[in-house]
């Protein structure tokens, strides 16, 4: 994908359809998702992070994963078959699945929605001030940072990130022909990444 | 029983004050954050706390910070931060005999049975930037809910009264289409 573009580009595959089409680009030079009509869902949507790679996280960023969850609250994504996929200048490609649909609604319930638990929204709050909170700018920094030069620190980050907000989401590993997928882990204990491959 | 129970309070108090080491809000996620508490020790709050104002036409939006202190982050704790919280208002007719508030951010959520009472969360380490996060509950209820975005203010005139800032309200990623702040995104504030 058009890593090396100056704006994030997106693409998109709904259950309706075999097309695959591209998303529109939004403010801020931001991949823009339409909310599909009717019945339709979403099977797919992938985008990059564009460069320069200081500029753009080598992971999801937390307003990726927020789309993702208020295109899960309108019922537009596909369970049963949804990838999310990125590809970044940083030269890293990932995928997540979300295999606990309600565990990841809960995490990003707000006041608004009746399902709202308190001590799980302070949670992803709270976590989110911790990993991502902060800019390179004069600021205090966050954990994952857009200018970092370590992918693997980053990947590890995010994966704590995942597990400290239980967020019911499946990290893999994508190859840059993307056919090969590997589930990842972060193994604390040896301070590792643990891949299985899903080949 | 009183007696044991005062003895028993002073007793967490002081364990509790002493279990936390004092450092700068400058050197969070400097190193480990565990134990520590993130103060505003040079009070670099100060400038950005209070109402801040936007008046274009017949449309005010009005903005007022203020401190919390110490916040607990982290169950079980792990850290705690001085942040800057706040809460909006969209009014028509500001100051006039006809002012109508358009919106409130400070409101109750029967669904949830809670109450918004801050909508922003922020700090800065420089009394001149501010950088935060802000829930936009003025969007339309029955299509987003609430719309979540990050949140920059910059004093631009230091030492000058009013004080002026630039404030603005993006979100750093994907988006999703129609799904827009209502609040301003990218206007001067004054304080009031």
């Amino acid at each position: 994908m058009f890593t090396n573009a100056s704006t994030e580009r997106g693409i998109y595959k709904l259950n309706s359809t075999n097309l695959i089409q591209n998303s529109p680009i939004g403010g801020e030079g931001n991949v823009a998702i339409p909310i599909p009509t009717g019945n339709q869902k979403y099977e797919m949507i992938a985008h990059t992070h564009n460069a320069p790679s200081e500029s753009t996280y080598s992971v999801f960023s937390y307003a990726d994963l927020l789309a993702m969850y208020t295109l899960l609250r309108k019922d537009k994504i596909d369970l049963d078959k949804f990838v999310a996929f990125l590809s970044t200048a940083d030269g890293t490609n990932y995928a997540f699945t979300i295999n606990n649909p309600t565990q990841f609604l809960k995490v990003f319930a707000t006041i608004f929605d009746a399902g709202f638990d308190y001590t799980v929204g302070l949670n992803r709050v709270q976590m989110r001030e911790k990993y991502y909170t902060g800019n390179i700018d004069n600021h205090t920094e966050p954990l994952i940072k857009e200018n970092s030069v370590d992918n693997i620190y980053d990947e590890k980050l995010f994966l704590d990130f995942l597990k400290a907000t239980n967020m019911g989401l499946t990290l893999f590993e994508v190859n840059d022909t993307f056919d090969r997928f590997e589930r990842v882990t972060h193994n604390t204990r040896t301070d590792t990444i643990d891949k299985n491959n899903c080949n | 029983m009183k007696k044991t129970l005062t003895i028993l309070l002073l007793t967490l108090t002081i364990l509790s004050c002493k279990a936390q080491t004092i450092v700068n809000l400058n050197t969070f996620n400097q190193g480990n954050n565990s134990g520590k508490y993130f103060k505003d020790i040079d009070n670099h709050f100060t400038p950005f706390l209070g109402t801040w104002e936007n008046t274009t036409g017949n449309l005010t939006f009005r903005v007022i910070l203020y401190k919390t202190i110490k916040k607990p982050f982290g169950s079980p704790v792990e850290f705690f931060k001085d942040k800057i919280k706040g809460c909006f208002l969209l009014i028509e007719n500001a100051g006039m005999p006809n002012e109508t508030i358009l919106h409130n951010s400070v409101k109750y959520y029967p669904q949830s049975g809670q109450t918004s009472e801050s909508v922003i969360l922020s700090d800065t380490i420089n009394g001149v930037d501010l950088f935060g996060w802000i829930d936009d509950n003025s969007v339309d209820e029955s299509t987003i809910g609430i719309l979540s975005g990050r949140l920059k203010m910059k004093i631009i005139n230091t030492g000058s009264s009013p004080l002026q800032a630039t404030w603005k309200v993006y979100s750093k990623g994907m988006t999703i289409v129609g799904f827009d702040f209502n609040i301003p995104t990218d206007i001067i504030l004054t304080k009031q």
